[in-house]
């Protein structure tokens, strides 16, 4: 699915993977100024209207742009083009793994065991930064030049950190 | 300013109601001739009539069952949910259609919006009375904490309060705007809120021209009114105690003991004990007591807890720890406990800020956020966000979200439906608010019914559905059908607020009320214009003296003073024909004057722009 | 949006969750994923003359997967393998009245039957398809 709009366009930053935030922060407010509905107060209501919408896709897209994972997969989305990723796929073993994992949760959840929770935490920690790293790599290749290839390794990265983070919401 | 570009700021509470305005001097709350701005929240049905404010709250312990107050808790909120409050209340609540609730007063009822409507409107006529102008534009507060239909509920009131709602703002949000602009707060700073019946915490980043708030929690049914609930409880007990015999129930014995309470409540907030007497002698009760502060605090320390628990999950969600805040701002009458600011201290290591009338803050906010609606001030944008995970139903009564707690508002969220049986022609979705897992733990905001899709194969339509909570966190839902293009309409069926046609039959029915509405603002403006043109006649006298003879000027004389006398009475019609009469006297003499000065003033101009000099 | 007992009794009520003997050479296990959401879901079957006599599954995943997949499992048992195969998400989107939010959970289901299904069938050297391209072909069906 390729995205409506051109978040990096909206806020006039270079499109790439490593976003200036204080940057994305300061275009934020400038935009916000432009269109927030309550400098719109006098307006016709159809106008009023536009300006809620505005609004919201600017909200949305400084909070995807804002946001590692959601950036990691607009950004994809950007490259890809309409290009059809398996948007599924996965290293192999990696489900597996996954299963296990998330067994041994439900095992501490069952039994409270302080020490190997840490343990388990600072594991999964461990494979989303190993995660992030390879993916900073990978975009500043496609970016160059996004080969199919490119991309849907960047989509096996992307499907991979989705995994990690739900398994560390559930050890949080 | 104009006062049809004026937009005033009104904090409606649960138990205090207040308006506040931006005026030269700054933003004020509304007082009429140095009087308090407060509006107690209370009405009181007699003979037909609304006594509003103080005069209603008297009456609490005289005629109870027809006395209402904290209609607040009742907004957008139906009886089930209300089933733990309700034997409290010396009031009757009966359930209505749908999920309305209504109060019933001898042979009338009225919804929690009506009664809303009629606070709102003294509210207003306080401030028209204060500003000498008419208002017909406003920004309403609630609980940050609110939800959709209590939200709706409010614009609802203040619309048949005959006011333009042109904002719906958060309390904890309109006191940091206070603070933003009027201390020069920066950083990221915590608003704890304990009013009458609700209790909210938020947290902002303020910046120069960003205040942004990061998250919010609270509890829509906790305040004081609890506190002063289990205070009155207790002290009942305790009556009961030492005299057994004493039949103690009924409203006018619990509404005695919670007035006491009340006093007790405050009275402790300065001392650290104190004596109250509570005679009733209806019931053979006649009694002189004592309550320490200890006791008191012992009573409601669970309760002070539980808001400092929700600060701490609030500073969580915020992603901040208790020593990043910059400052603590307390806001709410509740918020004077000694116990409730010993707690927040603890918490966050420091003395929280008191610099602002906890009890005019909110309402001064709101009137600084009116200003910049009004075009009065470009130089701050506040964003706020949505309080509660907004979603739809699924599967086994699952609740799925769409929109989650804390997301910046304006938000807008997409979905496409499609139907499941050939040539369906509409969808129904039933929509929710909450953070549970099970919609039965959620609130249940409506029902959404889109019809008009065209009649295809099962699976085939496409309808986009898009779900918009704006700036107000107040929810629209739109609908598109794809392939045909066509927009799908929707059936609303709120489960708790009114709906258009309900509020337009409460406006119609309340014609009677708009007139005297109307009256009073007609007066006001009356009364106005005759100070005006009696000022304007003041400076002009001399020339008059000059122009006019000696029976003209005795005749405007007369009239003025007839005028004056006029102006006290609560007849604006009569007031109008006096003035009148006194602009036709004096019409010769404004005559010559205006030509003298358009004159003079046309003079100037030539002169101004070297043109020809006029004689 | 009132559903039917019967779905409700497959939320509150799943049937066939719990484990079959991996090393048994008449089951197939499938392990499948969801990256909307991140969660993982492990199904078995059992097979006897090409029919499918038993079928269990553990899921983490939510409400809508447990439900997806209960159904899933009554559906396919008694039925042949190939016949199995037929099965689409949508046909479980239908029954269970599911949201969109929720398809991706009938995805789940439907994938996790096909993936124990090719586990199978690669036990018993008939792997026609690999798991891969059959993915790959469910998901142009799909979209
Ligand atoms: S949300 Fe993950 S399977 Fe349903």
């Amino acid at each position: 699915m390729t995205p409506e709009r051109d978040y990096f366009q909206v806020f006039g930053l270079a499109r790439g993977y490593a976003v200036d935030l204080a940057e994305l922060d300061a275009r934020y407010e400038r935009l916000s100024f432009d269109v927030h509905p309550d400098f719109f107060a006098a307006a016709t209501p159809a106008e009023k209207q536009r300006a809620e919408r505005l609004a919201a896709e600017l909200n949305a897209g400084y909070r995807t742009l804002r946001d590692e994972p959601e950036r990691a997969a607009y950004l994809l989305g950007l490259l890809a083009a309409g290009r059809a990723l398996d948007t599924r796929q996965l290293p192999a073993g990696f489900l597996q793994q996954m299963f296990a994992l998330q067994e041994q949760v439900d095992e501490l959840e069952a039994a409270p065991e302080p020490a190997a929770k840490a343990e388990l935490g600072r594991a999964v920690a461990a494979r989303l930064d190993a995660v992030r790293a390879e993916r900073v790599a990978l975009f500043a290749r496609a970016l160059a030049g996004a080969t199919p290839e490119l991309l849907q390794a960047l989509q096996s990265n992307v499907n991979c950190e989705k995994y990690l983070l739900r398994l560390q919401a559930r050890l949080a | 300013m104009e006062s049809k570009d004026l937009i005033i700021g009104i904090d409606l509470g649960t138990t205090n109601s207040l308006a506040a305005a931006v005026l030269d001097q700054g933003p004020v709350a509304l007082r009429v001739d140095g009087k308090s701005p407060i509006i107690p929240s209370v009405l009181s049905r007699q003979e037909g009539h609304w006594a509003v404010g103080q005069e209603a709250r008297e009456l609490r312990t005289i005629a109870p069952e027809r006395t209402v107050f904290s209609v607040k808790r009742l907004m957008g909120r139906d009886h089930g949910e209300l089933a733990a409050e309700l034997p409290r209340l010396p009031y009757a609540v009966q359930p209505a259609q749908r999920g309305l609730v209504k109060v019933h007063i001898g042979e009338e009822a009225f919804t929690p919006q009506e009664l809303s409507a009629e606070i709102l409107s003294a509210v207003k006529r306080n401030a028209e009375e204060a500003l000498g102008r008419p208002v017909a534009r406003a920004v309403i507060t609630v609980p940050a904490y609110f939800d959709d239909a209590q939200r709706q509920a409010t614009r609802d009131a203040g619309r048949i309060a005959g006011l333009e709602v042109v904002r719906i703002i958060n309390e904890p949000t309109a006191a940091a705007i206070a603070y933003g602009l009027d201390e020069g707060q920066r950083g990221t700073v915590a608003v704890y809120d304990l009013g009458g019946g609700t209790f909210d915490v938020s947290v902002l980043q303020l910046s120069e021209k960003v205040f942004k708030v990061l998250a919010t929690g609270g509890d829509t049914h906790l305040g004081g009114d609890d506190f002063d609930a289990l205070l009155a409880a207790e002290m009942m007990r305790r009556v009961q105690q030492r005299q057994p015999g004493l039949s103690l129930a009924g409203p006018l014995a619990s509404q005695l003991f919670r007035k006491t309470a009340e006093l007790v409540k405050i009275d402790l907030s300065r001392a650290l004990e104190t004596e109250y007497r509570l005679d009733l002698p209806a019931l053979g009760l006649a009694c002189q007591e004592r309550f320490t502060r200890v006791e008191f605090e012992a009573l409601i320390a669970p309760l002070v807890d539980t808001t400092i628990g929700t600060c701490r999950a609030t500073l969580a969600k915020a992603g901040k720890r208790p020593d990043e805040i910059a400052d603590v701002v307390l806001v709410g009458g509740s918020s004077r406990i000694p116990l409730v600011r010993a707690r927040v201290r603890e918490l966050f290591g420091r003395a929280p800020n008191i610099a602002i009338d906890p009890d005019e803050v909110v309402a001064i906010g709101a009137g600084i956020q009116g200003h910049l609606l009004a075009g009065g001030r470009r130089d701050y944008v506040l964003l706020d966000v949505i309080p509660l995970s907004l979603g739809i139903e699924t599967l086994g009564g699952t609740f799925s979200k769409l929109i989650t707690a804390n997301t910046t508002i304006p938000a807008e969220a997409t979905e496409v439906f499609t139907t499941y049986v050939d040539d369906q022609t509409g969808v129904e979705l039933n929509i929710y608010q909450g953070e549970r897992e099970f919609v039965k733990d959620c609130r249940n905001l409506g029902r959404f019914r889109l019809r008009g899709i065209p009649p295809m194969p099962a699976g085939l339509p496409k309808v986009h559905v898009t779900f918009l909570v704006d700036t107000n966190g107040i929810l629209t839902v739109s609908a598109r059908e794809e392939r045909s293009g066509q927009a799908a309409a929707i059936d609303v069926i709120p489960s708790h607020g009114l709906t258009a046609g309900e509020i337009e039959r409460i406006m119609d029915e309340s014609v009677a009320h708009a007139q005297e509405d109307m009256t009073r603002r007609q007066l006001v403006e009356f009364r106005n214009m005759a100070e005006a043109v009696f000022r304007g006649i003041d400076k002009v006298w001399d020339q008059a003296r000059e122009m006019l003879g000696e029976a003209e000027l005795a005749a405007i004389r007369a009239q003025m003073d007839t005028v004056r006398r006029q102006a006290v009475l609560d007849e604006p019609l009569a007031l109008k024909r006096e003035m009148d009469r006194l602009g036709e006297l004096t019409r010769p003499l404004a005559d010559a004057i205006m030509s003298k000065a358009a004159l003079q003033e046309l003079r100037r101009f030539f002169r101004d722009h070297g043109g020809v000099e006029m004689v | 949006m009132a559903y039917s007992n019967k779905v409700i009794d497959h939320y509150s009520n799943p049937r066939n969750v719990g484990v079959l003997d991996k090393s048994d050479p008449n089951v197939g296990t499938g392990m499948v994923g969801a990256p909307e959401c991140g969660d993982v879901m492990k199904l078995q079957i059992k097979v006897e003359n090409d029919v499918i006599v038993d079928a269990k599954f553990k899921t983490f995943g939510c409400g809508s997967a447990i439900a997806s997949s209960s159904l899933a499992t009554e559906w396919i048992k008694g039925r042949t393998v190939d016949d199995a195969m037929k099965i689409r998400n949508t046909e479980i989107v239908q029954e269970l009245s599911l949201p969109p939010v929720k398809i991706h959970c009938s995805v789940l289901a439907e994938d996790a039957i096909k993936s124990a299904i090719a586990d199978y069938k690669r036990k018993h050297g008939q792997a026609a398809t690999t798991q891969q391209q059959e993915q790959q072909t469910q998901q142009q069906a799909r979209s």
